[in-house]
C-alpha cells in the first residue's frame, strides 16, 4: 500500500508550476531545457569505479585493451540529491515526519525531473538505507515514487555525517542537496552539512517537526518514551517544565537558524501537520502561497 | 466518640471505587518524543523532584482517601460529650391521632423517636414516657435500645386530653440526677402550655404535624320528652375548627340503619346546634357520622343509647270511670287491664286501681283507690264530707307535680279514717273546705298506695288536662320513679364530646417545623472541624497535582 497520497502527481504538477514560475529552489543551477547537447569529446583519463559506462572510450580500448573514460566540454547533465532521514524520530507525529518527508521529497524530485536533472535519492538513519542511483526523465519519477514509498522508520538515530561521507564518496558529480531531517542532533547535522558544502554539494536543510515538539501540551503525570534511545520516563510535567522546554526548542531552532544563515545554507522548517500544499509549497521555498488550480 | 448520623459512614464504601479508579489510572498517559534532550534538561532543573516523584502517586491516593474520610466523618456528626440521660416524652394525646401526616402524628413521632434512639451514645441513657391521661413512664432510663424500641412500639393512640406539664415533672425527676439531662419533646402542641413548653431551657421540642382544620361532633345526646315519653330528642352540635368556612354532613343511623343525612355550613371557628325528635319507644343505639372524613378521624362520629321508655301494668277495677279509663289509655306507658273485680291473682309488679269499689284486697306493691265504697285494710271510711271542694294541696308531692287541684269538686268524697298502722306512713296531700284531707299518699319500705276518697274524674276535673296528668304523676310514684326529675339524658360517650377543648389540631404557627437533632444537644460539633480539614487536605491535593498555573 502506498504512503504517499493518490493525488499526488496532480499537486506535485501544480507545484512544479508554481516553482517554475519563482524559479527558487532546489535546482537554481543554470538552465538546461530539452535533451543535453552533443558533447564535445576533449580528453581522456583513467577509468575509475563509479565512473559512467556511458563515458568509457570503447573504441580506444578495442584498440588499446586498456579502459579510458572520455572527459567531455561543453553542457553536461546537472545532479540533484536528496537526503532523506528514516530514522526513529521521524516516525513520530500523527501524520508522521517521515510522511510529510516523503511527500516533499517526491515533489523536489519531481521538479528537478521535470527540469531534465539527475536526481539521487538516499534514505539514512545510522547510514545509508536504501538509495537511488541519479535518473533522469519523467518517466522514472514512478522508481522514485517506488523508492519512497518503500522507505519506512528504521530503528536507530539519524546520522547525518555518515551519509554525506557516503553521498560524496559515491558521487564524484555535486550538485544542489536537499537534506530532509527530523532529528535534533545539532553536532550531527553541522557536520554533515559541512561535509556536503565542502564537496561542493550546496546542502538545503528542510528541518520537519511535529506540532507536539514545538509545543507539547501534555500535563501532569506522564510517561515520556524517547524514541532514539528507547527509555520511558514518568515525570509530572507543569506549566514551568513546559515553559522551560519551549525556551529550549526555540533556543535550538534559533541557533540552528543562525548557523545555517552564518553557512549560507538554506534553511526551511516545516510542520508535519500542515497541509500538504503548503508543506511542499515552503519546501520549495514558495514564500506567497498562490491559489491552488481548481 | 460516638456518632449522631452513624448510617453516614456507609459512604466510606466510596472508598472501593476511588481506589479502583485510581489503580485503572495509575499507568500514566505515553507520549512518544523525538528527542529526551530537551526533556532531560528540563528535569534536570528539578532534582528534588526526582526523589519525591515514586511516591508522588501513592501520596495522590492517599490525600484523596483522606479527604474521603475527612467528608464522612463530617457528615457522621460525631461528637465527644459525656453520656447524658435523655427523656423522650411522646404526645398521645387524641389530637395526635390526626393523619395529615402518614399514617398519622403519633406513628410519625414513634419514628423520629426511634430515629433518636438509634442515634444513641453508647453511653447515654434514655427513658420513654407518654404524656396522655394518665401520664406515665413507658420505659425508665436504660441505653438498651431494644427495650427503648419496644417501649415506643408499646405507645397506643390515646383519646384522652394530654397531660404535658405533670408528664415534664415526672420526667425532670428521673434526670434529677444528671447535670447532662434532656427532655425531648415529640408532640403536635395542640396544647394551651405549648409554646412554654417548648421555650424551657431543658426541653428539646419536636414538632409533629402540620396546619390541618378538623370539623367534630362535639355533643351528641338523647332523652324522652316528659309530655311525651314516647318521643325522643337528640340534641347535635357540630364545631369547626377551621379558618375557613365547611361545608359537611351528618348522617344518622338507628341501630345501623340509615334514618336522615342532613347538611350543615360552618363559619369558620363556629358551633352548630340541632335538636331532632324521633319517636320510638324502645331503647336503641342512634349514630352519627360526619362526612366527608378529615384530619382527625376519632371526633367524626358518636353514638347515645336512647333512654328506654317502661311500661306500667295497671289494673284498672271500675265499673263506670270512663275519664279514668281515658285518663289512662292516653299515657303510652300504661299497658292497661280492665276487669270487674280485682283478679284472683295479682301481677306483684302491676299496679292496682281500684275506682268506687270496695277495697278489701290491695296489691302487695302498688295500689290506686279511688272513692271507696267501703273501709279497707288500712282505712275506715266514714260520712260523707260535706263540701269536698279542695282549698289547699301539698305541692311538694311529687303526685301533684304539675297539678292544679284547689278549687276542684270532688263528688262523692268521703272522710277517711286511717288505722293506726297507716297513720304513721301516710302523707295527705290535699284538703278541704273544713279541712279533712280527701287524698293520702302512703308509702312504706316494700308497698306504695295512693288513698282518694273522692272521685276527681267525675267532677269538673274530668274536662281538664289535670287529670291525664295527675293520673300519670300517680303512675309514676306509684311505680317507684319521681315524675319531677324528668325523663334519663343519654350523652355520648364519643371522644369529640368529650373533648370539646383538644379538638383544634392546628400546631400553633411558633412552634410549626421546630425540630431539635441529636447535634443539637451537642456542646461541640465536631463535624465542622472535620470538613475544614477536608477543604484543607483538597487545597493541598489541588496545589500538588492538579494546579496548573505557576507563580
Amino acid at each position: 500500500m502506498s504512503h504517499l497520497h493518490p493525488k499526488l502527481l496532480e499537486r506535485l504538477q501544480y507545484v512544479w508550476l508554481v516553482w517554475r514560475r519563482l524559479r527558487d529552489g532546489l535546482t537554481a543551477s543554470p538552465r538546461h531545457r530539452g535533451p543535453p547537447a552533443e558533447p564535445q569529446w576533449t580528453t581522456s583519463r583513467d577509468y575509475c569505479p563509479g565512473d559512467d559506462y556511458r563515458d568509457v572510450d570503447w573504441a580506444f580500448c578495442a584498440r588499446q585493451d586498456e579502459l579510458l573514460t572520455r572527459q567531455c566540454q561543453g553542457e553536461i547533465d546537472s545532479h540533484a540529491y536528496l537526503l532523506l532521514d528514516c530514522s526513529c524520530a521521524m516516525a513520530v507525529g500523527e501524520p508522521s515526519k517521515l510522511a510529510a518527508a516523503r511527500s516533499v521529497a517526491a515533489a523536489a524530485a519531481y521538479c528537478a525531473l521535470a527540469e531534465s536533472q539527475r536526481v539521487g535519492i538516499y534514505a539514512f538513519a545510522e547510514r545509508v538505507v536504501a538509495g537511488l542511483v541519479a535518473v533522469r526523465g519523467r518517466s522514472r519519477f514512478a522508481k522514485v515514487l517506488n523508492l519512497l514509498d518503500a522507505i519506512s522508520p528504521q530503528p536507530a538515530a539519524a546520522d547525518l555525517p555518515a551519509a554525506a561521507r557516503a553521498l560524496v564518496r559515491q558521487h564524484q558529480r555535486p550538485g544542489p542537496t536537499m537534506v530532509l531531517s527530523g532529528t535534533y542532533d545539532l553536532p550531527g547535522l553541522q557536520r554533515g552539512l559541512e561535509n556536503l558544502s565542502y564537496h561542493g554539494y550546496c546542502p538545503r536543510l528542510v528541518r520537519l517537526y511535529d506540532a507536539q515538539e514545538a509545543a507539547p501540551d501534555m500535563l501532569g503525570d506522564v510517561e515520556l518514551f524517547d524514541v532514539e534511545t528507547g527509555q520511558a520516563r514518568l515525570v509530572t510535567v507543569t506549566e514551568r517544565d513546559l515553559k522551560y522546554y519551549s525556551q529550549l526548542y526555540a533556543e535550538f531552532c534559533d541557533h540552528l537558524r543562525r548557523y545555517c544563515a552564518r553557512r549560507a545554507i538554506p534553511y526551511v522548517e516545516l510542520c508535519a501537520g500542515w497541509p500538504e500544499r503548503e508543506l511542499l509549497l515552503r519546501a520549495m521555498g514558495v514564500r506567497g502561497l498562490p491559489a491552488e488550480k481548481r | 466518640m460516638t456518632f449522631f448520623e452513624p448510617s453516614a459512614l456507609a459512604w466510606a464504601l466510596l472508598a472501593v471505587p476511588v481506589l479502583l479508579l485510581y489503580l485503572w489510572r495509575l499507568r500514566p498517559p505515553r507520549y512518544r518524543v523525538s528527542t529526551g534532550v530537551f526533556w532531560r534538561r528540563v528535569f534536570a532543573r528539578y532534582g528534588l523532584r526526582s526523589v519525591w516523584r515514586p511516591c508522588r502517586p501513592w501520596a495522590s491516593l492517599a490525600l484523596q482517601l483522606a479527604i474521603l474520610l475527612l467528608l464522612i466523618l463530617a457528615m457522621a456528626e460525631p461528637h465527644v460529650c459525656p453520656p447524658r440521660q435523655i427523656a423522650l416524652v411522646i404526645d398521645n394525646s387524641a389530637s395526635m391521632s390526626a393523619t395529615d401526616v402518614a399514617p398519622s402524628r403519633l406513628e410519625r413521632a414513634k419514628q423520629l423517636a426511634r430515629e433518636w434512639i438509634h442515634s444513641l451514645g453508647y453511653r447515654d441513657q434514655v427513658a420513654v414516657l407518654s404524656c396522655a391521661e394518665p401520664a406515665r413512664i413507658v420505659a425508665g432510663l436504660t441505653g438498651r435500645r431494644e427495650v427503648l424500641y419496644q417501649a415506643i412500639d408499646a405507645i397506643a393512640p390515646s383519646e384522652a386530653v394530654g397531660e404535658m406539664l405533670p408528664c415534664l415533672a415526672t420526667a425532670r425527676l428521673l434526670l434529677a440526677r444528671s447535670p447532662e439531662s434532656k427532655i425531648v419533646v415529640f408532640s403536635d402542641g395542640c396544647f394551651s402550655e405549648a409554646a412554654e413548653v417548648a421555650r424551657a431551657a431543658d426541653v428539646a421540642w419536636v414538632t409533629v404535624g402540620g396546619e390541618s382544620d378538623n370539623v367534630a361532633v362535639t355533643q351528641f345526646c338523647a332523652r324522652r320528652e316528659i309530655a311525651d315519653p314516647a318521643r325522643c330528642q337528640v340534641l347535635v352540635e357540630v364545631s369547626s375548627y377551621s379558618h375557613k368556612p365547611v361545608d359537611c354532613s351528618l348522617e344518622f343511623k338507628l341501630e345501623g340503619k340509615r334514618i336522615d343525612r342532613v347538611s350543615v355550613h360552618l363559619s369558620p371557628a363556629a358551633r352548630w346546634q340541632q335538636i331532632y325528635e324521633l319517636k320510638r319507644l324502645e331503647a336503641g343505639r342512634l349514630d352519627v357520622q360526619l362526612d366527608p372524613p378529615d384530619a382527625l378521624p376519632i371526633d367524626n362520629a358518636a353514638s347515645v343509647r336512647l333512654p328506654p321508655c317502661p311500661t306500667r301494668h295497671v289494673i284498672l277495677v271500675d265499673r263506670q270511670g270512663l275519664h279514668l279509663r281515658r285518663a289512662l289509655e292516653s299515657n303510652p306507658r300504661v299497658e292497661l287491664s280492665v276487669a270487674q273485680a280485682v283478679p284472683s291473682s295479682l301481677d306483684p309488679h302491676a299496679i292496682l286501681v281500684l275506682h268506687r269499689c270496695g277495697a278489701d284486697r290491695l296489691s302487695a306493691g302498688a295500689s290506686l283507690v279511688i272513692a271507696p265504697i267501703a273501709s279497707g285494710p288500712l282505712w275506715q271510711s266514714g260520712e260523707p264530707v260535706a263540701e269536698a271542694v279542695v282549698v289547699r294541696q301539698d305541692d311538694e308531692s311529687p303526685v301533684l307535680a304539675g297539678v292544679r287541684l284547689v278549687g276542684t269538686r270532688w263528688p262523692g268524697a268521703r272522710r277517711l279514717v286511717l288505722t293506726e298502722q297507716a297513720r304513721s306512713i301516710a302523707r295527705p296531700i290535699v284538703w278541704a273546705a273544713d279541712g279533712t284531707p280527701l287524698a293520702y299518699q302512703i308509702a312504706s319500705q316494700t308497698a306504695r298506695m295512693l288513698l282518694l276518697s273522692g272521685d276527681p274524674g267525675a267532677g269538673e276535673l274530668s274536662a281538664q288536662p289535670a287529670l291525664p296528668l295527675l293520673m300519670s304523676n300517680a303512675i309514676e310514684w306509684l311505680a317507684g320513679d319521681d315524675p319531677r326529675s324528668g325523663p334519663a339524658v343519654e350523652v355520648s360517650a364519643s371522644a369529640g364530646c368529650r373533648l370539646r377543648d383538644e379538638l383544634d389540631v392546628r400546631v400553633p404557627a411558633e412552634l410549626r417545623g421546630v425540630a431539635a437533632t441529636w447535634s443539637t444537644l451537642a456542646e461541640a460539633a465536631l463535624w465542622w472541624y472535620f470538613a475544614g480539614a477536608a477543604c484543607v487536605v483538597v487545597v493541598v491535593e489541588w496545589g500538588l497535582y492538579q494546579r496548573r498555573w505557576t507563580c
